[in-house]
């Protein structure tokens, strides 16, 4: 198994948590390395938008939007119908697993990178587009449309969390600015990989800590969250081979589909869906979807994607 | 675990472990997929053995009082 030097401080923060050494990570410094990851990418993304930017990425960015809206549709059956979960929880869970993870893509980023594989630099535009069709399709599956929620707030929610608002801001830095973010580059750039291991480091910790709050369900929620985000990751890859991307670009969009909310979703569901089980919906997208896709996921999307690419020429 | 549940687990964890030996052995992907579904086979059978543990144990202590008046 290759290991990448940013996941192991994963494993050790889920060590951490198992021997119960007392490692506290204060509550801001997690907080500031989400805003850091958030700006690091969006301007990342921007910069490559700029040089992008033309109306093929139209058709592309549509197709995106289609596989958020997709992904919860396939999630709820087996929630609700399989591991016959309330229709909130069911809907709840289905949103999470439909959005996307940054954490997870910056992870796909960084072994790309240290493997020297090419990728489409404005993809943090798709983690973008991705944050939200899936938070509206979870609402419908919920059926609280008309219930009388205050809608205001809800939009308020799902277009200004901190995950759209800082990484479509840094995007249009990005893209606005081009090669003058230069002078921010040493903070955002070369810092990227040692911010995002203390970031695992933290993860890792959380994950460990979330486990056992999936007790009572445990063998269907462990077979839901590894099996969700590889037909996520299959149906990505699938359109990512269709649009026509590269190798890297193949393995990111398998690695967004396969991933699930942690930051944004779910404080539009708890706003929205007051009365489903939260612990339950962070605790399968934390304690399993997100080991899974750091530990082995990312990996195999990456060698699929390889072998999908040569094999299809 | 109800039986659907039991049968969904098992089976996904059982399609994941012959996924992960295809992979690995083809030389696409390594073990890691194989020992995922070796860990959810083997999660959602000690769940099930020790569901059926406690159900049997459930069962004897509710007989219990009944056997102890036909012993005295």
């Amino acid at each position: 198994m290759q290991l990448d030097i940013v996941v192991a401080f994963f494993l050790l923060g889920v060590l951490t948590h198992l021997v119960r050494s007392d490692i506290q990570f204060p509550r801001s410094l997690y907080q500031s390395l989400t805003l850091f990851l958030l700006i690091a990418i969006g301007l990342k993304g921007g910069v490559a938008l700029r040089e992008h930017a033309d109306i093929s990425l139209a058709p592309q960015a549509i197709a995106v939007i289609l596989l958020g809206l997709v992904l919860p549709l396939i999630a709820f059956p087996l929630l609700s119908r399989i591991g016959q979960l309330s229709r909130d929880d069911s809907a709840a869970i289905a949103a999470h697993y439909g959005s996307v993870s940054v954490g997870t893509y910056a992870v796909a980023v960084a072994i790309l990178e240290s493997r020297q594989i090419p990728y489409e630099a404005y993809f943090p535009l798709f983690v973008v587009l991705l944050e939200m069709p899936a938070i509206a399709v979870g609402l419908a599956l919920a059926r609280k449309a008309d219930s009388g929620l205050d809608r205001g707030k809800l939009l308020h929610e799902m277009f200004c969390n901190q995950g759209v608002v800082l990484m479509s801001g840094a995007l249009l830095i990005g893209y606005w600015a081009g090669a003058g973010v230069a002078p921010i580059m040493p903070l955002f750039g070369d810092l990227f990989h040692g911010v995002l291991a203390l970031f695992l480091l933290e993860m890792g910790i959380v994950a460990a800590r979330r486990l056992p709050d999936i007790r009572q369900v445990a063998p269907f929620m462990s077979a839901f969250g590894v099996l969700m985000p590889l037909i996520g990751a299959a149906l990505g890859g699938a359109l990512a081979l269709v649009l026509g991307f590269s190798t890297g670009g193949v393995a990111l969009l398998a690695a967004l589909g396969g991933s699930a909310s942690y930051i944004a979703v779910p404080a539009v569901m708890r706003a929205a869906l007051p009365q489903a089980n939260h612990g339950l919906s962070i605790a399968a997208s934390l304690g399993i979807t997100f080991p899974f896709n750091v530990l082995v996921g990312i990996p195999l999307y990456i060698s699929g994607a390889a072998w999908l690419t040569t094999a299809t020429g | 675990m109800t039986n659907t549940q039991l049968i969904f687990s098992l089976g996904s964890g059982m399609a994941l472990m012959v996924a992960g030996l295809a992979l690995a052995v083809s030389g696409i992907a390594d073990w890691g997929l194989f020992w995922t579904g070796a860990i959810v086979s083997s999660l959602t059978m000690a769940t099930q053995l020790r569901q059926r543990g406690t159900s049997a144990t459930f069962k004897a202590a509710r007989l219990q009082p009944a056997t102890a008046r036909v012993d005295h």
